[in-house]
């Protein structure tokens, strides 16, 4: 192993610039994924496919269309709002009629993502979708000097991007009504009902929102990797998944901080480790493994979990 | 449903229930319940375990449906309608076992509870408002900012809470806490408080000493005591027979699920067909 | 729909089933093959959904299966007959390691972590491309060459299957299915009847790696190349729908939902294909009907095609039910035992440990949070005695029924048991030394006849296993008959006779208490914990109760009774025990516990 790596500082602040501008597609990702969790003690495993099909229909905008990128980005948080909303009413609601137990749920999201991902396969053929330049200039910017460290506007545009989104639904969670409604249908529904809140409306507008954050991480991601295939979602659902869990389900502040861990660890991972690059696929998993094994609940759990 | 105007009974109370049934799966926990609350009243529920007077207020409250019979508030049948217009409407239940919002501080739990009133101010003058844009009327710019300031403003809510500060001022010191680290007869207090930011006319409780010591016991029955005082009516259930006799003005005894007696509380405290109800003949 | 046409439903879907995988084999005879092995691979999810643990862990183990098989068939040489179990072997290895942790986990996250645990086995894999070819495809690597590899007919292929079709028939009509089946119904209540919920679950989940491995290392070899993507995520789901759409409830259902989803898409392409033109290229269709089949299923159908089979004869051919006998007297009469006062003498006692105390509660407290639920409650039960535990809601009865039980340990204290202590101890070892109870909400295995539920209750009582239900010996049979025989005794005994054969669900409220409490008693427990026996019960149904309790304390059975009918404890108890806010505050014979002030105070309130 050559450790002169371990001297070379402009090498670490390269990794820890890509591991946190990944890790923030993480924490984005998976913000959407554990607002519903927390709210209805479901994963929706249609979360991925979501994401995808935002970034179809970003790219659709603004690559064919032509539109520049703020509308794309809109146009893609609309698209993943209804998508999610579509799924709340197909896939989920019927299930809560019939009472039926959380596992069902997440079937059901399993069987909707199947066919969404199917759908755009088949719709869309395999090959590659990618932006073009004038979406963003590929030029990275490079501080310190040309041998300094790398970053590209795609990853400025991902940092600044996911703090807004995390600090905006912070706010939102935190100071509005309706986030106040939220949380209230998170912690006790029967509670919420007997104050008078409409909790299937607050379920919609859970899933409005989670369905924009998967859209902003759909299209972020594909600036970022510039490479918009039916089957992008599923690296990074796995990794949704594992943030989740190790930020403790339902814990917003857990996903972000999960997040960024998941991205800087999985990065110097590939950097500093030989052979990391074949395992950093794995390495969210066994991080998982790991933790759930010790704590059950995950890092900042609420104690949702349970043993068998 | 409009008033109902029935000739010939007496004057009908804020709440007349009427044939109430209730049903879980196979068992009847109430049958044939009939009972009316008059308006600034407190009535008592009391029975021995099973009798069916949680299920009472379920039903009332419309978490439960009700099987058969008729619930009737201010007039209005509302044995149909959503928990959340039931609230709407001022029928407002604390729980048995309180069912606070732990992850929430005390006074997020407060605020919430006037989640109904808020909207109500809300809608129908945003309605009218945005009707009389559409027809092109002046909206004068004052009108415009009245109704913001009273779609942002808490005037309201902050007076209620308060009051409810004021009557439990343990709730004051502890309103930035999380409410899920109250002990339980803050919680009690809480879940009181917050129910009462709803303004509601008619409130339900189900339970309120269970769980409490002693003391905290008598503290509640004061302040419910209070509470009608302010003008709220009142359906109490509690296992508590003797102290929620105490400070009812009617009591109904349930039994399996039916009425077994009914009359003014201070009869029935004296009565010892009661006392043998809950501790079978001596 | 009329009742004939209704039971033979299922008979017809099965039947298109077969046809249509008769359809699909003749057309193609290599896709026989395939679906032999999606048939195998459902048998393994059917092993944990069954028990219903959401493992999505097939898919892992059959890539490892796989892969096993193919390294020790090509590159050491061995005969495919010894590989491919070997490689089923390392399968159960490797669950058995990572069982242990993962099984503990709840529902969503074990679905996970078995998840998990298929995309390291997939990374695994590429990273030893020495050993199994990478990811390029490990036929076209110095891997594994086909020739090598292509070595099962098949027959050979269908005989495993088959036989194990024959194992999973054979053991759901054993004790041990049966056992499963009450996990599935409510593991809580299985463990309160000896048995051993953690112990059964381990077993599913080797049973479901071996199958799957098995059947990966027949896909290795009758497919004869490997590649990595065979075994990804996707496969993981289409596994699961086999289970979903075939229904976990019965052992053939996963195999049908597997029969039917891999017929369909072809069946589709050829039939319509050439209506509808662009099916014909449609590579999606599998996909896409996998997904509607999910969601469907789960949505309308949530048994899959199993639950049709319920109503059908063969689930009555389990267990044919004897003709009831007339139920003992003593309990539709009301006999004379008005109260204790005129019993004649107690009953010679069962010999017990001389000296020690029956059972015995020293300074057990409970918390739950902050919350206090049982504080330094103390007192001892002598044996033939009937005790009752009352006091105001949220006193900690059940609470301290949950701990003699075994649910959970005390927070402090202890309790004692024939002179050893089982505080902590596990509820199905406790259940084994002697300790029975029935619940407040009642627990029975739903979608089980009252009959099954009251066998349950015989589980401890009963020794033979798996390979005694295999061999089919006369010992397994003879027991199951005494069991059968037992159990519709004591039915009857509670007059419960006539509906023996019906659904534990569908029963009267009345009836399925008095069901539960019957399984309690075919535990033949020593110490017969009831908590609220008599809710929802009227007059004459609770007299009746107590009458049969009385007779119960005849036979030697102690009993401790949770109860609000006050009637009924004063008329059958002993002692009585009252408890309030956690503690105990009055103790003694019902008489004097009836005029304790304190007791008065606790119900009525304050005077």
């Amino acid at each position: 192993m050559d450790l002169s790596f371990f001297a070379d500082p402009v090498f670490l602040v390269q990794n820890l610039v890509d591991g946190l501008s990944r890790g923030a597609l993480y924490g984005v990702f998976a913000m959407g994924f554990t607002l519903i969790f927390g709210v209805l003690d479901i994963l929706n495993l249609a979360h991925a496919a979501t994401f995808m099909w935002c970034a179809f229909a970003g790219w659709f905008v603004m690559a064919a269309g032509g539109l520049p990128l703020p509308l794309g980005l809109a146009a893609a948080m609309l698209a993943g709002a209804a998508i999610a909303l579509v799924l709340e009413l197909l896939a989920f609601r019927p299930l809560r009629r019939e009472g039926a137990d959380k596992l069902s749920s997440m079937i059901s999201s399993i069987g909707a993502s199947l066919i969404m991902v199917s759908v755009a396969e088949a719709a869309f053929g395999v090959q590659t979708r990618r932006f073009p330049d004038k979406v963003l200039d590929p030029k990275p910017f490079f501080i310190g000097g040309s041998g300094g460290v790398r970053i590209s506007r795609a990853q400025i545009l991902i940092l600044a991007a996911s703090i807004v989104l995390m600090v905006g639904l912070g706010l939102f969670i935190r100071r509005t009504r309706m986030g106040k409604a939220i949380r209230a249908v998170a912690a006790n529904q029967k509670a919420a009902r007997l104050l008078g809140i409409d909790v299937n409306g607050v379920i919609v507008v859970t899933f409005l929102v989670a369905g924009a954050l998967a859209g902003a991480a759909g299209i972020l991601v594909a600036l970022l990797t510039n490479n918009i295939v039916p089957g992008m979602g599923g690296q990074i659902e796995l990794r949704g998944l594992a943030v989740v869990i190790l930020g403790g389900m339902g814990n917003i502040e857990g996903a972000v901080v999960g997040g960024f861990l998941l991205g800087l660890v999985e990065t110097l991972t590939i950097a500093y480790l030989p052979g990391g690059s074949d395992i950093k696929d794995a390495i969210a998993f066994l991080i998982l493994f790991l933790i759930l094994l010790v704590k059950p609940n995950g890092i900042m759990g609420r104690g949702k979990a349970e043993r068998a | 449903m409009d008033k109902l105007f029935e000739p010939g009974l007496e004057e009908a109370g804020l709440l007349e229930v009427r044939n109430l049934e209730v049903r879980y799966g196979g068992i009847e926990a109430v049958r044939g319940l009939s009972f009316s609350v008059a308006a600034g009243s407190i009535v008592a529920v009391i029975g021995a375990n099973g009798a069916g007077k949680s299920s009472t207020l379920l039903a009332i409250s419309g978490l439960v449906r009700a099987a058969g019979g008729s619930v009737l508030f201010d007039g209005r049948d509302i044995a149909a309608l959503r928990p959340d217009r039931i609230v709407r409407a001022g029928l407002v239940q604390v729980p048995e076992g309180r069912a606070i919002l732990a992850p929430l501080t005390v006074a997020e739990n407060l605020e919430l509870g006037g989640w109904t009133r808020h909207q109500k101010v809300a809608l129908h003058q945003k309605v009218a408002l945005h009707q009389k844009v559409a027809l092109h009327q002046k909206v004068a710019l004052h009108q415009k900012v009245a109704l913001h300031q009273k779609m942002t403003s808490d005037d309201g809510i902050a007076k209620d809470l308060s009051r409810v500060y004021a009557l439990f001022p343990r709730l004051a010191e502890r309103s930035r806490q999380l409410a899920g680290s109250l002990s339980g007869g803050e919680q009690q207090m809480l879940a009181i408080g917050r129910a009462l930011m709803a303004r509601p006319k008619l409130l339900l409780l189900d339970e309120p000493s269970m769980g409490l010591a002693p003391k905290l016991v008598a503290a509640i029955f004061e302040t419910i005591a209070e509470i009608r005082r302010a003008g709220t009516t009142i359906l109490l259930v509690e296992q508590n027979a003797r102290q929620a006799l105490r400070i009812a003005d009617r009591g109904l005894v349930l039994s399996h699920g039916r009425l077994l007696k009914e009359g003014k509380s201070d009869e029935l405290l004296c009565d010892p067909s009661v006392v043998e109800a809950f501790l079978g003949k001596a | 729909m009329s009742e004939a046409r209704r039971r033979a439903s299922p008979y017809i879907v099965a039947a298109l089933i077969v046809a249509a995988d008769a359809y699909l084999c003749i057309k193609n005879p290599q896709d026989l093959d395939r679906l032999l092995i999606n048939a195998m691979l459902a048998l393994s999810a059917f092993a944990t959904l069954h028990a219903r643990l959401l493992s999505l862990a097939s898919a892992g183990f059959a890539a490892i299966g796989a892969y096993a098989s193919a390294i020790l068939a090509v590159k050491l040489g061995l005969p495919v007959y010894l590989s491919i179990p070997a490689a089923a072997l390392v399968c159960g290895l490797v669950a058995l390691v990572i069982g242990l942790p993962v099984l503990r986990l709840k529902d969503v996250y074990l679905a996970i972590c078995t998840l998990g645990f298929g995309e390291i086995v997939r990374v695994s894999i590429i990273l030893l491309p020495g050993l199994t070819g990478g990811s390029t495809g490990a036929n076209l690597s110095t891997g594994f060459a086909y020739e090598a590899m292509k070595k099962t007919k098949t027959w050979t292929l269908a005989l495993a299957l088959a036989f194990l079709c024959y194992l999973f028939w054979a053991a759901s009509r054993s004790r041990a299915g049966r056992a499963l089946r009450a996990i599935r119904e409510n593991s809580e209540a299985a463990e309160t009847m000896g048995i051993d919920v953690v112990a059964y679950k381990n077993m599913a989940f080797l049973a479901s790696a071996l199958i799957a491995g098995l059947a990966g290392a027949f896909y290795a070899h009758s497919v004869g190349s490997l590649d990595n993507g065979d075994f990804k995520f996707n496969r993981a789901v289409d596994i699961l729908g086999y289970a979903v759409l075939g229904g976990s409830g019965a052992w053939f259902g996963p195999t049908l939902g597997a029969g039917f989803l891999t017929a369909l898409p072809i069946l589709l392409r050829d039939l319509l294909g050439s209506a509808i033109g662009f099916l014909k290229n449609f590579a999606q269709l599998p996909n896409i009907l996998n997904g509607l089949a999910l969601m469907l299923v789960i949505i309308f159908a949530p048994g899959g095609i199993a639950a049709l089979f319920a109503r059908a004869p063969v689930r009555g051919a389990f267990l044919s039910v004897p003709p009831p006998l007339a139920p003992a007297a003593g309990i539709t009469d009301k006999v004379g035992v008005a109260d204790k006062a005129g019993v004649a003498e107690a009953p010679a006692r069962r010999a017990g440990a001389e000296g020690k105390p029956f059972l015995s509660l020293k300074g057990v407290s409970r918390s739950f949070g902050g919350v206090e639920a049982l504080a330094q409650v103390s007192f001892d039960l002598e044996e033939g005695k009937i005790y009752g535990l009352i006091g105001p809601n949220g006193a900690g009865k059940t609470t301290l029924i949950n701990l003699v039980s075994g649910l959970m340990p005390p927070s402090s204290g202890k309790i004692e048991w024939l002179g050893r202590e089982i505080q902590g101890r596990r509820a199905h070892r406790i259940a084994r030394s002697g300790i029975a109870r029935s619940y407040q909400n009642i627990q029975l295995f739903g979608e089980m006849s009252a009959l099954e539920n009251v066998i349950v209750g015989r589980h401890t009582h009963m020794r033979s296993g798996l390979a005694a239900a295999w061999l089919r010996l006369p010992s397994q049979k003879r027991e199951e008959a005494e069991a059968r025989e037992e159990a519709m005794g004591l039915l009857s005994r509670l007059a419960l006779g006539s509906i023996a054969g019906q659904e534990a669900s569908k029963l009267s409220y009345g009836d399925q208490r008095r069901v539960e409490i019957a399984r309690a008693l075919a535990m033949r427990p020593r110490l017969l914990l009831l908590d609220e026996p008599a809710a929802g019960m009227n007059e004459i149904e609770t007299a009746a109760l107590g009458d049969f309790i009385l007779e119960l304390q005849g036979h030697g059975v102690t009993i401790l009774v949770v109860e609000h009918h006050m009637d009924l404890i004063m008329k059958i108890c002993d002692e009585i025990v009252v408890l309030n806010f956690g503690r105990k505050i009055a103790e003694g014979p019902p008489q004097a516990v009836a005029r304790d002030e304190a007791v008065l105070e606790a119900y009525l309130g304050r005077a």
